[in-house]
């Protein structure tokens, strides 16, 4: 009878134990899956931020060498402007010089003083063949910056749709 | 950055199932114990995730740290390169602006019967050599420029 009962209440003792080891057991496991599981989204996320902000450091930082790059480009570009529109006028008081010239020279009757005025119309002439030398290489270099400038604006825009485009991930 | 730092997972240790051979209730405690142990490795290993996680953040902002110092260290070195350039591209559009006056004042000259004209000639072909070898200058640090703009890759990327 004794060991009938000894035997009853040791299992029940053992049962209890081995339900409740095994229950903290299952629960230390679910735990377990649970840290690892948020441990691991916050790692991805402090990876993921660090990631973007390093990018989008970097491409701010490409972002204001090419701004540099592009205003430097427009500061060339409206100086070229300026001497394209200084030789014009340069040009145009030529032309109005060799005008009254010729004028000049139409009143004097003089030989000798249609001679000395002749040469200053060849000189006029000659150095404004130099000034519309001038303003054609001008020309050339305006087209050039035009094209680099807008190049540059180009590679700015794309950079900041890169940034766009990271910040919106 | 190295994306394995983000790995934490492990595997969970399981126990040798160790039983006393005595009796049933011998068997039961032994067990109780085998699980008892099992379930504070387990524990052991969950602390172990936790400070893993911590330290695989801090090593995150110890790289992004270091990854930005470089960015900034590379992104002075470009900025002092263009505006070196920058400062030659203006110091070449002064020099061209004052030839161009220059010129402006020689072709003036032109009209005064008291200046040889030979030698003013001679003064703006020389004055338009000049601008021309201040443009050449110019347009060759617009294409280090340019190509550089073309062929940059981002900031830190070698």
């Amino acid at each position: 009878m004794l060991r009938i009962v000894t035997t009853i209440v040791l299992g029940a003792i053992g049962g209890y134990l081995i339900h409740d080891a095994k229950s903290k057991n299952t629960h230390a496991r679910n735990e377990y899956e649970d840290s690892v599981d948020k441990a691991q989204k916050k790692t991805k996320r402090a990876y993921h931020n660090a990631q973007k902000k390093d990018m989008l450091d970097k491409l701010f930082k490409v972002k204001r060498a090419k701004q540099k790059i592009a205003d430097s480009i427009y500061s060339q570009l409206k100086s070229s402007q300026k001497n394209f529109k200084d030789i014009n006028t340069q040009l145009k008081e030529s032309k109005d010089t060799l005008s009254t010239l010729f004028m000049q020279k139409k009143l004097v009757s003089t030989r000798d003083e249609k001679k000395t005025i002749q040469e200053n119309i060849n000189a006029i002439i000659e150095a404004r063949r130099e000034l519309f030398n001038i303003r054609d290489e001008l020309k050339v270099d305006i087209v050039e910056l035009r094209d680099r400038l807008n190049k540059s604006n180009k590679y700015t825009r794309d950079i900041q749709v890169e940034i766009d485009r990271v910040r919106g991930n | 950055m190295k994306k394995d730092i983000i790995n934490l997972k492990t595997t969970l240790p399981t126990v040798n199932k160790t039983y006393f051979p005595l009796d049933t209730f011998g068997k039961t405690v032994g067990r109780y114990f085998d699980y008892k142990k099992e379930t504070a490795m387990i524990k052991y290993e969950t602390q172990k995730v936790k400070e893993q996680s911590k330290v695989a953040i801090k090593q995150i902002d110890a790289e992004l740290k270091k990854s930005l110092d470089a960015n900034s260290k590379n992104f002075k070195k470009e900025m002092v390169y263009l505006k070196n350039i920058a400062k030659t591209l203006e110091s070449s559009s002064t020099n061209q602006k004052m030839i161009l006056e220059n010129i402006a004042e020689l072709t003036k000259m032109l009209t005064n019967p008291d200046m040889p004209k030979e030698y003013i000639l001679n003064m703006i072909v020389m004055a338009h050599q000049q601008l021309n070898d201040e443009r050449n200058s110019s347009m060759q640090n617009i294409n280090i420029m340019g190509n550089f703009d073309q062929n940059q890759k981002k900031i830190g990327e070698e």
